[in-house]
C-alpha cells in the first residue's frame, strides 16, 4: 500500500434528488501507484467525477452519501480524516484541475489574487508567513510554467477579461501550485475548441513529465489520451470494469463493455459507420441487479444477474470485472 | 387526450408549488381572505354594522365572546367592519393590477422587440420618469392632488405601478427576440403584431403571472397606507387602513379598534406574499 | 465602454428623466382643482388679496408659461414659495433635509449590517432552525406595512413598556448644541453634549425601527437567496479542493459576489426610505423633509410639493448612479459585457 498514492477500496455513494436516492458509486476500486499516469474514461454520467471528488472529499455531502468504502490516500483513509489532515492534503497533496474553467474561477476576483491565495496557504508550512513580494513572484512563475503569455499583465485580469483557453491555464497553474503528488484532471479542455484542448493535454503531458506527479485523468475520448498515460481504467455505470496498461487494453480489451466501446468508435481504415452499444445507462435510481452492463451484454449469463463480479487480475496488470475471465 | 396532459401539468404543478408548507399556507389564507369578502354579508356577525351605525351604549367595548374584536367609537362590530373592509383591499388589488398590466406590458414588449433604436429609448425613458421617485411619494403627490376618494387612490397607485411591468417585459422581450422562432416569424413576413403578441408574448406570461400575484401584496400595502393618511377611501367606508387611522386616536385606551384592522392588513398581505412565492416557485422550472 | 462614457451616459439620461418628472408634476400640481390662492390665505382673506397672490403665482396665464417661469426659477436655485411657511420652498428644505437625512442614515447602517449578518449566517447554514427562523420573520416583516410597525411601537415600546419617546427628534426644554452639520447626534457629539446626544438617540428608535423593519426583511431575504446560490457554485468547490481555509472562503469568496444584489438594493432602500419616511414623519412628528413635504401635499401647497418631489427624484437619481457604479466595480463582467466596447 505504501507505493499507492490512491487506493480506493469498494466505495458506494449515493445522491439525493427529488424523486429518490441515485445508487451512483457501486463499490469503485481503484488504484493509482506513485509517478503513474493514469486516465479514467468512461460515457457521460458513469460516476469518473464522483469517484475522484471522493478522494478529495469535495461531494457536496447533503445530496452526496459516502454509504461505504475507504479512500485511501497516502496510506491514510480520506473519510476519517480530521479537518487539518483534509486541509493538509489537498493543500499539498493532491489538486484538481475542473472540467468547465469558467465556472471553476471566481469572476470577481483577479485572476493573480486567486492564485496568491492558494500560494499563500499550499507553499507554506503552518505557521509561517509569506511576503507579498515572494507570492507574487510565485505567480508569474507558475503562469510561465503554464506558458501563459505576459504573467504581469494577466495577473491583473478578471476571468471573464480572458479566452477559454487562458482560463483553462489558469486552472491548471493553480492546480499545480496547489499538489505535490497528484493531478487530478476532470475532462481538461472539452469545452474548448479541438486544437486548444490538444494544446491542454499537451502542456499537462509536459508539465506532468517534468515535476514526476502523478496523475488521473478523466475523458471521454479514448484517443486523446492514449499517448499520455500508463494504465487506463474503464468505468461503467458506477463500477470499474476493466483497467490494464494502455497498449494491453487497446490491443487487447476483454470487458465486453469496453470491445463494445472500441468498436464504436469510427475507423479511418473503413468499415462504415458503426453501430453503437444497444440498450442505454442504466437508471441510477434502480439500477439493475448484480453486473450493472448486463442488459445489455451479448455475454450475458445467470450469474451476472445475480452478483457484480470483482475485478479479476489477468496478470502483468490487467484486471477485468466480468465472470467471462473467472470465478467459480 | 389532451385532458390527460392538462391533469399531468396541473399534477406536477401542483407539486412543484406544494412543496414549500407555507405556500400552502398562503394559499389558504387567500382563499380565506376571498371568500370572506365575497359572502361578507353572511360571515360578518353584525353585517349592518358594516357603514353607518350607531350605538352609543356599546361603543367603545374591549373585545367579548359577543364582539371579537370590540367595537369601536360608534359601536359597531370591528371584526364585522373588518371582513366588509376586504373587499375594498381585494378591490383596490384587482382594479389596480388590470389596469396597469396591459400597458405596462404592451410598452416593454414594443421597447424590447425595438431595442437599440430611439423608439425604446423614449419608451423606456418616459417608463423611467414614474420610477423616478420611491413609489410611495409619486402615490402620494398624485393622491394628494386629487379628491380623496377610494378611486383615486386607485388610480394613483396604477399611475406609478405600471412601468415595472415595462422594465420586466422589456427585459424579456429584448432577449427573446433574439430566439430562433422570431427570427423565423419574421423571415416568413409575419406582421409585428403577430410576433409580439403571438410568438414573444405568451414566453413572458410566466414571469408577468408571478410579478402580479406578488404584487397583490405591495398594492395592498401602498393602499393602506394611502387611506390611513386619509387619502383613500373615506369613513365611514370600512377600508382597513382608515379604520387604522381612527383608531389610532384611542391608542392606547381602546387599542383594539386600531390593532385588529392593522393586524388583518398585515396578514393579507402575508397571506399573498406567500402565495406569491409558491407561484414563483411553480412556474420557476418552465 | 468603459466607466468615463457609462457615467456621462447615465448622467445626460438622468438629467432627461428629472426634466420629464419635473413636467409630469408640476403639470399637475397646477391642474388641481381648487384654488392654491385662496388655500393658502384661507376663506377669510379678501378677494383682492387671493387676486393678487394669484398675479404673483403667474396662476391665470397658460401651463407652459407658467413651467417656464418655474424652470427659471429653478436654474436660480430659487423654488418658489411655500403656500403654508411664506418662506422659500428652498431654505425650507434645506432646513428640514438633515433629519431625514439622519435617520435615514441611522437606519441603513443598521439595517445592513444586521442584513447581511442575517442573510450571510442564514444562507451558509441553509435549512437549519436559526435559517428557518430568520426566514419566517422576514416573511412576516416584510408583510408589515411602516405605518402599521409605527402604531405597534408606539403602543408596545411607547406606552407598554415605556422604553422610548414617542414624539419629536428632541424632549421639550432641552438645549439645542450649535449647528455644524445640522445632523442632531453628530453636533452633540461634537459640542460634548452627551445628555442631548443619548435623548437624541432615544427619539431615533421608533421611527427608525419603521424605517429599518421592511428593508431589513427584503435586504435578508435577497442576501441568503444570494448565498444560498453561490455556495452550490464550481468556483467555491474548487477554492475549498485547494485547501483555501473556511473562513477565508465564506468571508472573501462567498461574501463578495453574493452581496452584489445586496447592495442593489440598499441603494434602492436609502432612496426609498426618503419615501417612507413621509408616513413615519408624520406619525412621530419628526422636523423633517417627510413631515414637510407630507403637509404640504395635504394643504396643496403647489410649490413646496413639487420642490419636495424634485428633491427626492434628483436624490434618487443620484443613488441610483452611485448603486451602479459600485455594482459594476464589484462585477467586472457587467461593464465588459456592454454594448459599445
Amino acid at each position: 500500500m505504501d507505493d499507492m498514492i490512491v487506493d480506493i477500496r469498494d466505495l458506494h455513494v449515493n445522491f439525493s434528488i427529488y424523486e429518490g436516492v441515485l445508487r451512483v458509486l457501486n463499490g469503485v476500486n481503484f488504484r493509482v501507484g506513485r509517478g503513474e499516469k493514469i486516465a479514467l474514461i468512461g460515457e457521460a454520467g458513469c460516476g469518473k467525477t464522483t469517484t475522484v471528488k471522493s478522494i478529495m472529499r469535495i461531494l457536496p455531502i447533503p445530496p452526496a452519501e459516502i454509504v461505504s468504502g475507504e479512500v485511501f490516500v497516502e496510506g491514510r483513509d480520506v473519510l476519517k480524516m480530521s479537518t487539518q489532515e483534509l486541509q493538509n492534503m489537498r493543500r499539498k497533496t493532491v489538486s484538481m484541475i475542473f472540467q468547465d474553467p469558467t465556472a471553476a474561477l471566481n469572476p470577481v476576483f483577479k485572476v493573480g489574487n486567486q492564485i496568491g491565495d492558494i500560494i499563500k496557504y499550499s507553499q507554506t508550512r503552518s505557521g509561517e508567513k509569506i511576503q507579498k513580494e515572494e507570492i507574487r513572484e510565485k505567480t508569474i512563475q507558475v503562469l510561465k510554467e503554464v506558458a501563459m503569455p505576459d504573467p504581469e499583465r494577466i495577473m491583473k485580469n478578471y476571468p471573464i477579461q480572458l479566452s477559454g483557453g487562458m482560463r483553462q491555464r489558469i486552472c491548471i497553474a493553480m492546480a499545480l501550485v496547489s499538489a505535490t503528488k497528484l493531478l487530478i484532471a476532470d475532462e481538461p479542455g472539452t469545452n474548448l475548441d479541438v486544437t486548444i484542448q490538444d494544446q491542454v493535454l499537451r502542456l499537462i503531458g509536459g508539465l506532468v513529465r517534468k515535476r514526476k506527479t502523478s496523475v488521473i485523468l478523466i475523458s471521454h475520448a479514448l484517443g486523446a489520451v492514449k499517448g499520455l498515460v500508463d494504465r487506463v481504467y474503464v468505468m461503467y455505470a458506477g463500477n470499474m470494469v476493466e483497467a490494464a496498461k494502455t497498449e494491453d487494453l487497446f490491443s487487447n480489451p476483454l470487458h465486453p463493455y469496453t470491445k463494445a466501446l472500441f468498436n464504436a468508435v469510427p475507423k479511418l481504415t473503413g468499415g462504415g459507420i458503426p453501430e453503437g452499444i444497444g440498450g442505454r445507462i442504466p437508471n441510477y435510481l434502480d439500477p439493475p441487479k448484480g453486473c450493472r452492463f448486463h442488459p445489455r451484454c451479448d455475454h450475458a449469463m445467470p450469474k451476472c444477474r445475480r452478483k457484480a463480479p470483482p475485478l479479476y487480475d489477468m496478470g502483468v496488470g490487467h484486471e477485468v470485472a466480468c465472470y467471462l475471465y473467472g470465478g467459480e | 387526450m389532451d385532458t390527460e396532459r392538462l391533469k399531468e401539468r396541473i399534477r406536477k404543478n401542483w407539486y412543484k408549488f406544494s412543496r414549500n408548507p407555507l405556500s400552502i399556507i398562503g394559499l389558504v389564507t387567500v382563499l380565506g381572505i376571498i371568500l370572506i369578502a365575497i359572502f361578507a354579508d353572511f360571515v360578518a356577525p353584525y353585517p349592518k354594522h358594516a357603514f353607518i351605525f350607531v350605538d352609543f351604549p356599546n361603543a367603545k367595548k374591549s373585545p367579548s365572546y359577543e364582539h371579537l374584536c370590540g367595537t369601536d367609537m360608534s359601536g359597531r362590530d370591528v371584526l364585522s367592519r373588518i371582513f366588509f373592509g376586504f373587499r375594498y383591499s381585494l378591490l383596490m388589488a384587482v382594479s389596480v393590477l388590470s389596469v396597469a398590466t396591459p400597458p405596462g406590458v404592451l410598452l416593454g414588449l414594443v421597447a424590447g422587440y425595438l431595442r437599440d433604436t430611439w423608439k425604446d429609448t423614449v419608451i423606456m425613458r418616459f417608463a423611467d420618469i414614474f420610477l423616478s421617485v420611491p413609489s410611495m411619494v409619486l402615490a402620494l403627490a398624485v393622491c394628494s392632488m386629487l379628491e380623496p376618494t377610494l378611486y383615486n387612490a386607485m388610480l394613483a397607485i396604477t399611475v406609478m405601478w405600471w412601468p415595472w411591468y415595462t422594465r420586466l417585459v422589456y427585459g424579456l422581450a429584448s432577449s427573446i427576440r433574439n430566439e430562433y422562432f422570431v427570427q423565423a416569424a419574421e423571415v416568413t413576413g409575419a406582421s409585428t403584431f403577430h410576433i409580439l403578441f403571438r410568438e414573444i408574448l405568451p414566453n413572458c406570461l410566466s414571469p408577468i403571472f408571478t410579478k402580479m400575484t406578488l404584487d397583490v401584496g405591495w398594492v395592498i400595502l401602498i393602499g393602506s397606507t394611502l387611506s390611513f393618511v386619509g387619502l383613500g377611501a373615506q369613513p365611514p367606508t370600512p377600508d382597513l387602513g382608515t379604520m387604522v387611522s381612527d383608531g389610532s386616536k384611542y391608542i392606547p385606551g381602546q387599542w383594539w379598534i386600531s390593532l385588529f384592522p392593522a393586524l388583518f392588513i398585515v396578514l393579507i398581505i402575508l397571506g399573498f406574499n406567500l402565495l406569491g412565492d409558491g407561484v414563483r416557485d411553480m412556474l420557476a422550472g418552465d | 465602454m468603459n466607466m468615463k462614457k457609462y457615467i456621462g451616459y447615465r448622467l445626460i439620461s438622468s438629467f432627461f428623466v428629472l426634466l420629464g418628472l419635473s413636467l409630469f408634476i408640476f403639470t399637475f400640481s397646477r391642474l388641481v382643482p381648487g384654488d392654491p390662492a385662496r388655500l393658502a390665505l384661507g376663506p377669510m382673506a379678501p378677494q383682492w388679496a387671493v387676486d393678487k397672490l394669484r398675479e404673483q403665482l403667474h396662476l391665470n396665464e397658460p401651463i407652459y408659461m407658467q413651467y417656464f417661469y418655474w424652470l427659471s426659477n429653478l436654474i436660480r436655485g430659487n423654488m418658489g414659495q411655500s403656500l403654508v411657511t411664506r418662506r422659500g420652498v428652498f431654505s425650507d428644505i434645506v432646513e428640514f433635509f438633515p433629519a431625514t437625512f439622519e435617520m435615514v442614515i441611522f437606519s441603513v447602517i443598521i439595517s445592513s449590517t444586521l442584513a447581511i449578518v442575517l442573510g450571510v449566517t442564514s444562507g451558509k447554514y441553509a435549512n437549519s432552525w436559526w435559517d428557518n427562523l430568520v426566514r419566517v420573520t422576514s416573511y412576516v416583516g416584510i408583510a408589515i406595512p411602516s405605518f402599521v410597525w409605527a402604531i405597534v411601537s408606539v403602543f408596545l415600546f411607547g406606552y407598554i413598556l415605556r422604553w422610548f419617546p414617542t414624539l419629536g427628534r428632541v424632549s421639550t426644554g432641552i438645549a439645542l448644541p450649535p449647528k455644524v452639520t445640522g445632523l442632531l447626534l453628530v453636533d452633540s457629539l461634537l459640542a460634548g453634549r452627551l445628555n442631548v446626544f443619548v435623548d437624541g438617540l432615544w427619539h431615533m428608535m421608533l421611527p427608525g425601527s419603521a424605517l429599518v423593519l421592511g428593508r431589513l426583511s427584503q435586504e435578508a431575504r435577497i442576501t441568503r437567496a444570494s448565498v444560498v446560490e453561490n455556495l452550490n457554485k464550481d468556483y467555491i468547490m474548487a477554492a475549498t479542493s485547494f485547501g483555501i481555509p473556511e473562513r477565508t472562503i465564506t468571508m472573501k469568496y462567498l461574501l463578495k459576489p453574493s452581496l452584489i444584489p445586496t447592495i442593489a438594493i440598499m441603494g434602492m432602500d436609502i432612496a426609498g426610505s426618503m419615501g417612507g419616511s413621509f408616513i413615519i414623519e408624520l406619525i412621530f412628528n419628526w422636523p423633517g423633509i417627510g413631515r414637510y413635504g407630507m403637509s404640504a401635499m395635504l394643504s396643496n401647497d403647489i410649490n413646496a410639493v413639487v420642490g419636495v418631489v424634485m428633491l427626492i427624484g434628483i436624490f434618487f437619481a443620484f443613488m441610483n448612479i452611485i448603486v451602479d457604479l459600485i455594482t459594476a466595480y464589484l462585477d467586472p463582467r457587467i461593464i465588459t459585457k456592454m454594448k459599445g466596447t
